[in-house]
């Protein structure tokens, strides 16, 4: 067995069924911890406020938007240019059809791949260097925020270096970090990209149901 | 050794493009993809020329001295050969390259260029002569199988000639001696300097 | 037996449905013929395959005794093939590179021999790699070499424990985005210059490839990045990096390197000939870049040529300047990091390296004492 077919085989379906099982546990953890009673009159829906709260905390706080302007600027590119490469990138989608759902769909062209993958790149490390410069952001910073950032910043690196795909032992090295970064994600904040729905929601249910806008 | 040369005969080559579809079909080119071409001067004005050009594997080649990763190697035949299995598809050989002989497969968007991919004098590549990974990457290998490059073999005017360089040298001088006229050979300075022949 | 008996009658009476129908055929024909023979009656005659006799043919006549060949004269040649003259001045402009025509597909113009090839061989192999190589090399050893002698700068007066804002957080997020940028690429792209000499002979061909497959890709998808991250810097660092006189007072008192003091504003000579060299650099790079990377953008074969020796040379000459500016932000200077780090410096650094902004500082300061404590960090950007 290659070190290709070990990462892409047995390796790759150990970090998958860890980052599955892990992924639920936690998710579902969180679900059971429930919401606290809340005995007042109800002057609102809880779950309208659940569900307007994950919308609305999409758009920045006009208060905050000035503050936080490279967040901002920063998170989105980061996000729908890691969103986008990862589900619509041709190699990705084959992928995808081969190792996961069984099924494809239409992949972006290869300049279009590149550029949502450079607006990943610019995000990440804008985000990762304004986590160090800041002194706040570097306060409330922690080692799994950093190991997380390196981590999904190599998993996009070596899957760049990849990019010519003719050559077994970059995708291979590319692999690997996406088994060690699956794995890792369960445990981290790297969780936040299932969480968030929870977070947003718990306030926006806690909020609907005193009748505010969250 | 017999150093290999090619040969386009400018007084003859009619533009016919047969060595083009010939090479194309022997090797197996990709679409998008002509290893040689028939250029032709002065088109439809009296005293037009046409040539049929791909790589001359040149002794001093230009595409050896700047590929950065060293794919080049040049057989004991003098034929000028690359790795695919190496080549990045910097496309650098293409700039150096006086022919224009490095041909790449992809439109070059964020430098994708694919693979490069040359004539080869039909010699197919540093894999195992005649094996199906030869054919699939470099075409046919038919100076291992004592052939010669099929464009020059399939010239129906014998414009285009390759083998021996002393052979295909004695050739053309026939030729010129008989025609009284037309000594250049087409691009013999560039490729082989300092020797004798055309 | 019987069924057999039944095809055939059926098969029988297709066939006569057949030569009814071809029979019909026919006779459209013929009544086509005939039309068509009323209308245009001299085609009646056209049946011979033969010229007719006033027709121009290039065969000799029959019965001709063969000619003596003509001489060539006065730069004539016989045959009259492909035109009669052997023409230098033809295969001259071949040469020099004259474009032709092609029949099968083409993406660029298509000349036989492009010179220019030849001498961006040249330019990259002599000059760029081999000079550039050694321009890496001399100032790296010229540092080094500093060090040896001058060591480590130190705050003369120790550190006051005072500090004062000197970065914004905008400008030191700028900075390092474009640093990390300027990192992967200039390790890439060094790849890509030097590695055929330096990791081939170490580590072989096989591996080599894979190192610069990656380095390529990755060189080519940061690159543009690299675009924005010049721009943004140019825009967020102008301030304060014009050329004054005082400059070339620091200049000549070479900056205090080599003892005595340079007074310098916010930014020194040497800060502000690094911010322009980036800059000027950096729009070379960007643009000589874009040509490599969308060759369409150019259409000629010549521009990407240019843009290659513009681009490596551009590349040597900034990571050589780099290479200083890492120095003494790092290990040749003390205090002088963490304006990028925290964006704050101490006052006696201040006061030792850049003066007249010291002096200006503590005028816009509140009263006529100097800032304790300045919460530069907290500084929003």
């Amino acid at each position: 067995m290659t070190f290709l077919e070990f990462v892409e085989g047995p390796a790759w379906y150990v970090a998958i069924t860890i980052f599955t099982i892990g992924v639920l546990w936690r998710f579902l953890g969180i679900i059971a911890i429930g919401r606290r009673t809340d005995m007042s009159a109800p002057k609102g829906s809880a779950s309208a406020g659940f569900v307007k709260a994950i919308f609305r905390h999409f758009l920045p706080r006009t208060i905050f938007a000035e503050r936080t302007r490279v967040h901002i600027l920063g998170g989105y590119s980061f996000h729908l240019g890691l969103f986008i490469l990862l589900f619509f990138a041709a190699p990705h989608v084959v992928f995808i059809k081969a190792h996961i759902l069984g099924f494809g769909w239409p992949a972006l062209p290869r300049w279009a791949f590149i550029i949502a993958a450079q607006a990943a790149f610019a995000g990440l490390i804008l985000l990762w260097v304004r986590r160090i410069c800041d002194p706040v952001m570097r306060q409330i910073s922690d080692w799994d925020d950093h190991v997380g950032t390196i981590l999904t910043f190599l998993v996009m690196l070596t899957g760049c270096l990849a990019l010519q795909e003719s050559v077994e032992a970059l995708r291979a090295l590319h692999m690997l970090f996406v088994n060690i970064w699956l794995i890792y994600f369960p445990f981290s904040r790297l969780m936040h990209a299932f969480t968030f729905i929870l977070s947003r929601g718990y306030t926006g249910a806690t909020y609907g149901h005193r009748g505010i806008v969250p | 050794m017999a150093r290999m040369k090619f040969l386009c005969d400018a007084e003859r080559c009619i533009e016919c493009n047969a060595c083009v579809t010939a090479c194309k079909n022997e090797n197996e080119v990709p679409w998008g993809i002509n290893r040689r071409r028939v250029v032709t001067i002065n088109d439809g004005k009296p005293g037009e020329r046409s040539i049929s050009v791909a790589c001359m594997h040149c002794s001093d080649a230009p595409c050896m001295a700047v590929c950065p990763v060293d794919c080049f190697y040049q057989t004991d035949d003098g034929v000028v050969l690359h790795s695919k299995d190496l080549c990045i598809g910097c496309g650098y050989c293409f700039y150096a390259c006086p022919f224009g002989a490095p041909q790449f497969p992809q439109a070059s968007n964020f430098g994708s260029r694919g693979k490069m991919d040359k004539c080869t004098f039909c010699a197919g590549g540093p894999e195992k002569d005649n094996s199906a990974v030869e054919f699939q990457k470099y075409g046919r290998n038919r100076l291992a199988e004592g052939k010669l490059p099929l464009g020059a073999e399939m010239c129906a005017t014998k414009a285009l000639l390759a083998g021996d360089g002393d052979k295909v040298a004695d050739t053309y001088r026939e030729r010129v001696v008989s025609r009284g006229f037309g000594s250049g050979a087409w691009g013999w300075g560039r490729a082989y300097p300092g020797q004798s022949g055309g | 037996m019987g069924h057999k008996t039944f095809s055939h009658a059926k098969l029988t009476l297709n066939s006569n449905q057949l030569s009814q129908g071809i029979a019909g055929v026919f006779l459209f024909m013929a009544a086509f013929l005939m039309l068509g023979s009323l209308v245009f009656p001299t085609n009646a005659k056209a049946s011979s395959v033969r010229p007719p006799a006033n027709a121009t043919i290039n065969a000799l006549p029959e019965n001709s005794s063969p000619q003596p060949a003509p001489k060539a004269t006065g730069g004539f040649v016989p045959g009259n093939t492909l035109g009669n003259r052997s023409q230098t001045s033809f295969w001259k402009s071949v040469r020099d590179g004259a474009i032709g025509t092609r029949d099968t597909m083409q993406a660029f113009p298509s000349p036989l021999i492009q010179s220019q090839g030849q001498d961006w061989r040249y330019l990259r192999n002599n000059y760029i790699s081999r000079y550039g190589g050694w321009l890496l090399i001399g100032v790296t050893g010229l540092i080094a070499l500093f060090y040896l002698i001058r060591g480590r700068i130190k705050i003369k007066s120790g550190r006051s424990g005072a500090v004062i804002p000197r970065f914004s957080l905008t400008q030191r997020v700028v900075h390092w985005f474009t640093a990390v940028l300027f990192i992967l690429l200039s390790i890439s792209g060094l790849i890509l210059l030097f590695g055929k000499h330096l990791f081939i002979p170490l580590i072989g061909k096989t591996a080599f490839g894979v190192v610069a497959s990656a380095s390529m890709q990755s060189h080519n998808l940061f690159g543009p990045l690299f675009i924005i991250a010049t721009l943004t810097m140019f825009f967020v660092f102008l301030k304060g990096n014009g050329f004054k006189l005082v400059d070339l007072k620091w200049a000549l008192k070479g900056g205090g390197f080599f003892g005595g003091h340079a007074s310098s504003h916010r930014y020194n000579f040497g800060e502000k000939a690094w911010f322009w060299w980036a800059i000027i650099l950096g729009i070379t790079l960007s643009l000589s870049g874009l040509i490599l990377e969308f060759p369409w953008l150019v259409g000629t074969n010549m521009w990407p040529l240019l843009a290659g020796l513009a681009h490596g040379g551009a590349a040597l000459l900034m990571i050589a300047f780099a290479i200083g500016h890492i120095y003494i932000g790092t290990v040749g200077m003390e205090g002088s990091l963490e304006g990028m780090t925290r964006g704050s410096v101490d006052e006696n650094w201040a006061r030792e390296h850049h003066d007249l902004w010291y002096q200006e500082h503590n005028k816009e300061a509140t009263g006529d004492h100097p800032p304790a404590k300045a919460q530069a960090a907290t500084s929003k950007g």
